[in-house]
């Protein structure tokens, strides 16, 4: 257990890790009571035409990859409000679009832009002290977020349409809860990369419901199932030599399975 | 404005597309009243709620809440308890009955702000008011049909509301929880001074218990002599098979006695 610890890599992937897991556990809850899992997958979606914009500039993917996933949490939140069009179509058009233009922009980069693979698959081996400072102040904005907020988001994700009639302001509390969505996702992609960064926002939080027997149980165990996994994780990685972001997952994918089942077979 | 009724909906016409849903529908709700509206599937009843509550505009006629704009009633303190027919929320997830209750309150306490002593009272007097103190520990996965039903009520009640619009509460309730429902309803009209408007599909329940009898199909039928529609004489005229009847023979017994 020590000797990977030696590394200066490790440790920063290590940290990396857990306030991944942490901030994405803690949004977990919501998004799964809510049946946001979608979103979250469409947001990080978006992010990749953002990277690939990045690239193709010479800046900092970061940078256009937060604002194509902020600006895919306000777009859907904005124009579903109107109901026009069903949520999750909504979702589905906006996400492929933003892949398609993220390929348009690779396309055109005349440069490497080898660097896309460890974005869709993350590169936890080269999180730097700026990737670090990044996650932790999403994690701190999101928890001081749901902090804040916890009154509010427990209702508005419980049961939206009575929250409205009875004087919750669901609209910008959604808002909000997107935008961190958003930002948590951009700041783990490090870590898991954009394809499966959905895990972590939606594992925890579902085995959370399934074993929680109180409200606040429910942030404890989706807060630990995140950051044990992403710790289970980057050890198995190291030495089995098998890429972090997908070791991670799965891990994540065996603690729903083993307690799924276990639940299933007690009832 | 002490004199004006409670609701107070006046020439509502409401179109979805070119369909029209309400047409020039009026009604009055006082104080200390159980109004029962009836009508077929597609009739407009939940839509006529959701003008009440301001989530749709009509096209014309206006909602009044004791005499003013909901906005303006609602800023003057005046509160709706709310029940609607659709139950989005999930019981799997381990909210105790009082926990549930208490989030009525989330609106009144305002953002940033804890709720207090005075909001956890609030909503224990209020799930005791539908006798359900003993449930205040249990998970709502944990209880049955009609638990789960007096908890909704007990959050509607925590508003504080002067006026309860319940959206066919009893779907899926057997017939003596249905009973004890309406006793329910019925302490909370008389104790609480609360003005009660409940769309059921329970034309039997309904007219024994209801002060006054509202049947929609677009247009509204408003009964207002509740002596007329004694107790038994629709069972007599419908037996137990009213649903498909609801529609027509209500209109007449209504015209009959216009």
């Amino acid at each position: 257990m020590i000797e990977p610890l030696t590394y200066g890599f490790f440790q920063r992937a290590l940290l990396a890790g857990v306030f991944a897991g942490a901030i994405c556990g803690l949004l977990s809850v919501f998004v799964v009571i809510k049946r946001m899992a979608f979103i979250g997958q469409g947001i990080s979606h978006a992010a990749f035409g953002g990277v690939a914009l990045g690239l193709l500039l010479g800046i900092t993917p970061r940078i256009p990859a937060a604002i194509f996933a902020v600006a895919m949490a306000l777009g859907v939140s904005f124009i579903s409000r109107r109901k026009a069009i069903p949520r999750d179509a909504l979702i589905g058009i906006l996400l492929a679009l933003s892949m398609a233009l993220g390929i348009v922009f690779l396309s055109m980069s005349a440069g490497y832009t080898g660097s896309i693979i460890s974005y869709l698959f993350g590169n936890i081996l080269m999180v730097t002290r700026t990737d670090l400072l990044v996650l932790l102040i999403v994690t701190i904005l999101g928890g001081l977020y749901v902090i804040l907020f916890f009154k509010e988001l427990q209702f508005y994700v419980f049961d939206e349409s009575i929250a409205g009639v009875y004087g919750v302001p669901v609209f910008p509390i959604q808002i909000g809860l997107m935008v961190c969505i958003a930002l948590a996702v951009i700041a783990s992609v490090q870590v898991v990369g954009i394809i499966l960064v959905t895990a972590m926002l939606v594992i925890p939080g579902t085995v959370a419901l399934f074993i929680g027997r109180s409200y606040i149980g429910l942030f404890v165990i989706s807060i630990i199932v995140g950051v044990l996994s992403s710790i289970a994780g980057l050890f198995l990685s190291y030495y089995l030599n098998i890429p972090s972001g997908a070791t991670i997952v799965i891990v994540l994918s065996i603690i729903f399975f083993v307690i799924g089942i276990l639940k299933s077979s007690k009832e | 404005m002490p004199n004006s009724p409670l609701i107070d909906v006046s020439n509502v016409t409401l179109y979805r597309g070119s369909r029209l849903i309400l047409d020039s529908v009026s009604l009055q709700l006082r104080e200390k009243t159980l109004l029962g509206l009836i009508g077929p599937n597609g009739s407009g009843k939940t839509t006529l709620l959701r003008v009440i509550i301001d989530e749709i505009a009509p096209d014309s006629g206006t909602a009044l809440i004791g005499g003013m704009p909901i906005k303006k009633a609602f800023a003057s303190g005046f509160r709706i308890g709310y029940l609607p027919q659709r139950r989005e929320f999930d019981r799997k997830v381990p909210l105790t009955a009082l926990q549930t209750v208490l989030m009525a309150r989330f609106g009144e306490i305002g953002l940033l702000k804890r709720p207090t002593r005075e909001d956890r009272k609030i909503a224990l007097d209020s799930l005791e008011q539908v006798d359900g103190g003993y449930l205040k520990n249990r998970l709502i996965g944990e209880v049955s049909g009609g638990e789960m039903q007096r908890i909704l009520i007990a959050r509607a009640l925590a508003v504080r509301p002067k006026i309860l619009l319940l959206d066919e509460p009893d779907a899926g309730v057997d017939m003596e929880a249905s009973e004890h429902f309406m006793d329910l309803l019925a302490r909370i009209r008389d104790e609480m001074d609360i003005g009660i408007i409940l769309v059921s599909h329970d034309i039997g329940v309904i007219t024994r218990h209801a002060d006054y009898i509202a049947c929609i199909n677009r247009k509204l039928h408003f009964h207002d002599k509740p002596s007329a529609l004694a107790e038994g004489d629709i069972e007599k005229i419908y037996g137990n098979e009213c649903s498909l009847l609801i529609h027509n023979l209500p209109k007449r017994v209504l015209d009959t006695h216009d």
